[in-house]
């Protein structure tokens, strides 16, 4: 009687419920959680597929308006021009360099010049330095005027910001760029660039045209990530425009 | 999936250091352990309030002791506590009145010392377990909460090699870390509650228990 034998016919049910809880609660752990790291630029680009833009229409027109209109309007005015006309481009352009870089000692500059020289002869005949300052002035009235006009066709006060932060932007990035001392004058890089909201710059910055210099397009695409934030305009609908460029860079 | 990581369950476990899979260990055991006596309580107590139940229903209606008696011997092991304080009551009883130089007053007292005996028996083995259920209810979440902060320790340290701190690089150390806490806490909660619920359990039938010695004691004076 004393002797105690308790009957537990309960021992192995109740082991194979605690193991049957734990498995239970484990497999809670594994399929509750979503363990996967998601990945989120795959919600950027759907977030930049919502906005329909009138982008690709205006940015072409911001951007080679210099190159084309001198020979067309030049034609009918003087006879001699068309042949000098690529010539003075250069020379406007250089002008520009040397206001944008003004950290470049003069002796750098000279040499540019002087390398720059041999191809000037290739395309043009001798006596220019004499007609050089006036053309160039002649060439800024036309730009002037070209500018006036697509202002004009444009809403004014829209296109005056997009002329002013295209031509920020620019300096901005050429700013940037680090070495340029032996590329030729006319090399142009254009990039395909995504802005965000701010100013950055996303990743997926595309070359669309080489300079034939690659050390000079790696060189303009640093300068563009450098360059960030680009200088964005205020106003939310003409910044809107700036969301997709067609960057040209020059040196 | 992506190369950088892939915060899989089985892999935060297996990559974590050696102490924290120590203790993640510790806790699955006392966890399994703690669910095993949870169970078997649940079921031993439920089948202790049962028969204490139709034990007295039967003691009640009809007081015939040794009828009763028999069926407590016959029932052996699965005979439930209540007929087993009966059965050792009643059986030192019988055995105290056969002598003749026994006093009314002692053979009660033998009866009484006999089912006090029993009863503490019952209490013991209804009680057994409990104070571990008490013991991982409230142990095993500072385990855990060791396992984490050794844990989060080391993710810690190796960020001290990285020049440029972000969050990814601690962020798993401390997820695998969690998952110690997490087992802590899952050992723990049922195990308080449990005890709760089966010390109440327990002691409601010991007060039983002893109301019906008291009963019995009466049953046994009154027969003399």
């Amino acid at each position: 009687m004393t002797a105690l034998a308790y009957h537990e016919p309960y021992r192995y049910s109740a082991a194979a419920l605690a193991v049957v809880v734990h498995a239970l609660f484990f497999s809670l752990l594994y399929f509750g959680f979503d363990w996967h790291v998601k990945l989120p630029p795959d919600m950027v680009v759907e977030m930049w597929g919502q906005l329909p833009d009138p982008v690709p229409e205006i940015v072409p027109e911001v951007l080679p308006p210099p190159p084309p209109p001198p020979p067309v309007q030049e034609a009918p005015a003087k006879v001699v021009e068309p042949v000098v006309a690529p010539k003075a481009d250069i020379e406007l352009k250089k002008d520009k360099k040397k206001a944008a870089k003004d950290k470049k000692d003069a002796a750098a500059l000279k040499k540019e010049e002087k390398n720059k020289t041999p191809t000037k002869t290739d395309k043009a005949s001798p006596p220019q330095p004499a007609a050089n300052e006036p053309r160039v002035s002649q060439e800024d009235a036309r730009i002037q005027e070209l500018k006036a006009k697509m202002r004009a066709e444009m809403d004014a006060a829209t296109q005056g910001e997009v002329m002013r932060y295209k031509d920020l932007i620019q300096s901005k990035i050429r700013r940037n760029i680090a070495n340029t001392a032996d590329v030729p004058e006319n090399a142009e890089a254009i990039f395909f660039v995504t802005v965000l909201p701010g100013g950055l710059v996303m990743d997926n910055v595309k070359l669309l045209k080489s300079s034939g210099n690659a050390a000079y397009d790696s060189a303009a695409e640093r300068a563009i990530f450098k360059a960030q934030p680009l200088p964005l305009p205020q106003d939310p609908a003409v910044a809107r425009l700036f969301r997709e460029l067609r960057l040209s860079v020059k040196p | 999936m992506d190369l950088i990581q892939d915060l899989s369950f089985i892999h935060l476990i297996l990559n974590a250091s050696i102490l924290v899979q120590l203790v993640m260990g510790l806790l699955l055991l006392v966890s399994l352990m703690s669910w095993l006596y949870i169970f078997l309580k649940m079921f031993t107590v439920r089948r202790a309030v049962k028969q204490s139940a139709a034990f007295e229903d039967e003691f009640w209606a009809h007081a015939d002791l040794n009828q009763l008696y028999q069926k407590a011997k016959t029932a052996g092991e699965n005979a439930g506590s209540m007929e087993r304080i009966f059965s050792a009551g009643l059986s030192e009883y019988a055995k105290l009145k056969k002598k003749s130089n026994v006093d009314n007053n002692a053979v009660m007292d033998g009866a009484r010392r006999a089912m006090r005996a029993t009863y503490q028996r019952e209490m013991d083995h209804l009680e057994s377990h409990l104070s571990f259920l008490a013991t991982v209810g409230s142990v095993s979440p500072y385990v855990g909460l060791f396992g984490t902060v050794w844990g989060i320790m080391n993710a810690f340290r190796s960020l001290s090699n990285v020049g440029q701190a972000t969050l990814a690089h601690v962020a798993p150390g401390i997820a695998e870390a969690l998952v110690a806490t997490a087992m802590g806490l899952f050992a723990a909660i049922p195990a308080v509650v449990a005890y709760n619920r089966y010390a109440h359990d327990v002691s409601r039938l010991a007060s039983r228990f002893e109301s019906f010695m008291e009963e019995f004691s009466n049953v046994l004076q009154r027969q003399q």
